[in-house]
């Protein structure tokens, strides 16, 4: 079985919840064997996604069953929900009861019931998926764009023990849910959990509430993990200004977290006796490719650190040569057994095989140092030109962001017209001076964006499409 | 204006609610569309900085309806 599950005690714990419901490894098998009857030889199924005991139950029993699932937010807008249905039509959708409003007009016939999820039948015919295919996440995770990254079992199981590797994760974790299933990073905690036979607290409360605390202590959670923004709001309610004392360790990924902070979480971790990892990676990747140890978090604060076990690292310039020197920067290409076997664009795609070949071209521009410790300069796409120069965005927003650390600042814009974005009112008129002294360009190339506050996804990750309506007033020179 | 006015006008410019919206039936955490994690943290900075107190966690995590950023304030000290 997956992951696994099935060689693990069956009495032991693999998710317990805030009602006091627990979900034992046994049971997690069970429940796979009884909806197993149900489901098609190969299928493509829908299993739309919460923090709760149902939606890991389904998507474990789905795939087990020889399902290719799709993960979405079971809150996913109905709109966006339909974009999804109508490229990629489903046989069989995994949804909770009572809440289904977003795909009601589409469920049949139901055929099974676990916790508190229901498996539906549609009514759509199967159709050809390639044989490797298991799982479907999307790469945008709400903007309803219904491109989708496709992954075989060998992605899921390979990454999730390259993860338990390098976390040290026992079957003596809890790890409690902060971050939404259907995104990969929230995912790859719940598979490296299950592989090892640990426990997942699984709880669709929000960390700025109490439930979300009372449910930590109670249960000793070992570790959590987060994306920039988390973090910077787990600052904001004073969570690191008293102790953690079951925490073994908190992670991230999702972005580059800023410097300061990493500081701040590392020396804090040191304090508290446990342990921060700073982490990257791509959905394209299944989830991870890199990792900071935490011995060397506060050595080098702003890398994100070495190849997962299993993974390699190489850097590639513009035309296509392999970079040997420390401190030149080019594309950062992964390999490993974690790269996605492709993308999916319509329904006609999930029969197509291995495209990559455990090759990731990430789009990340990176450097070395002299310790092979890798480091984000900026990102391929994330140039634009300011009258014929090329000007990195990454490289403003670090400049820009130490001078006013205040609130996020984002650059962005087109050539010739740089636009800086932030809620800060000082930065969005002190900063286009800022820059064209730095760069030695003339302050018309840039123009100052106040906004009231920066556009994010329900991970807390930016959203960039939406930053030009966002504008409420604009600096000029 | 009186303290709960400055109250009332703060909830009403972070959840971008109605007057006869303030009350506990309809200003719930994560019920309320518009009040999500990002909101709340920014609402209690305000809220610390107009009335000059300073919110514990268990003060910010236990503010999950109307009333209850209402009795938190009293309890920092604010006549309201």
């Amino acid at each position: 079985m997956i992951f696994g599950i099935d060689k693990v005690d069956r009495s032991r714990a693999a998710m317990k919840s805030p009602d006091g419901r627990t979900v034992t490894y046994g049971g997690l098998c069970d429940a796979a064997e009884s909806m197993k009857k149900f489901l098609p030889e190969r299928a493509l199924a829908f299993c739309m996604c919460s923090n709760t005991p149902g939606s890991v139950i389904g998507y474990i029993s789905l795939m087990a069953g020889g399902a290719a699932v799709l993960l979405l937010d079971a809150h996913l807008p109905s709109d966006q929900f339909e974009r999804f249905y109508g490229e990629y039509r489903p046989s069989l959708i995994w949804c909770p009861d009572g809440s289904h409003e977003n795909c009601s007009g589409h469920l049949k016939k139901q055929l099974c019931q676990s916790e508190d999820y229901s498996l539906w039948d549609t009514g759509n015919p199967v159709y050809p998926l390639s044989p490797d295919l298991t799982l479907l996440l999307a790469t945008s995770g709400s903007t309803g764009n219904p491109k989708l990254v496709r992954l075989s079992k060998l992605n899921l199981e390979s990454n999730a023990e390259s993860i338990c590797e390098y976390l040290k994760i026992d079957e003596n974790e809890r790890a409690i849910t902060t971050l939404p299933m259907n995104y990969t990073y929230g995912l790859s905690i719940i598979n490296s959990h299950l592989m090892v036979g640990a426990c997942l607290l699984m709880t669709p409360d929000s960390y700025v509430q109490s439930p979300f605390w009372e449910f930590f202590e109670q249960e000793k959670a070992t570790s959590f993990g987060g994306v920039p923004y988390t973090y910077e709001l787990l600052k904001k309610i004073h969570i690191f200004n008293k102790k953690l004392p079951s925490l073994h360790y908190m992670t991230q990924a999702g972005g580059k977290l800023p410097t300061a902070l990493q500081i701040e979480l590392a020396q804090w971790s040191a304090e508290n006796g446990s342990l921060f990892y700073v982490m990257y990676g791509q959905t394209e990747a299944t989830a991870r490719m890199a990792y900071l140890p935490p011995q060397n978090c506060l050595k080098k604060p702003g890398s994100m650190g070495i190849a997962i076990p299993g993974g390699r690292f190489e850097l590639v310039d513009e035309n296509g040569n392999v970079i040997t020197q420390h401190h030149k920067s080019g594309e950062l290409v992964y390999s490993g057994p974690n790269v996605c076997l492709g993308y999916a664009q319509q329904k006609e795609d999930l029969a197509l095989g291995d495209e990559n070949h455990g090759r990731l071209m990430t789009g990340d521009i990176a450097e070395t140092d002299e310790d092979d410790y890798y480091y984000i300069v900026g990102r391929k796409k994330r140039f634009l030109k300011l009258f014929g120069i090329r000007i990195n965005l990454t490289e403003c927003e670090n400049i820009l962001q130490e001078k006013y650390p205040q609130d996020t600042i984002i650059c962005g814009g087109t050539d010739n017209n740089l636009k800086i974005y932030t809620a800060d009112p000082d930065a969005a008129r002190g900063s286009a001076a800022i820059l064209a002294d730095y760069l030695h360009i003339n302050r018309k190339g840039f123009t100052g964006c106040l906004i009231d506050r920066i556009p994010r996804n329900a991970y807390g990750k930016i959203q960039f499409s939406s930053l030009d309506a966002a504008v409420q007033q604009e600096f000029h020179d | 204006m009186t303290n709960l006015e400055k109250y009332n006008k703060i909830i009403k410019k972070y959840l971008k609610c109605k007057d006869e919206e303030l009350n506990d039936e309809t200003l719930v955490y994560n019920r309320y569309p518009t009040w999500d994690s990002v909101t709340h943290v920014d609402m209690v900075s305000e809220l610390e900085e107009t009335f000059g107190v300073y919110f514990e966690t268990i003060d910010i995590t236990s503010f999950g309806k109307y009333s209850l950023g209402i009795e938190i304030l009293r309890k920092l000290g604010v006549d309201i």
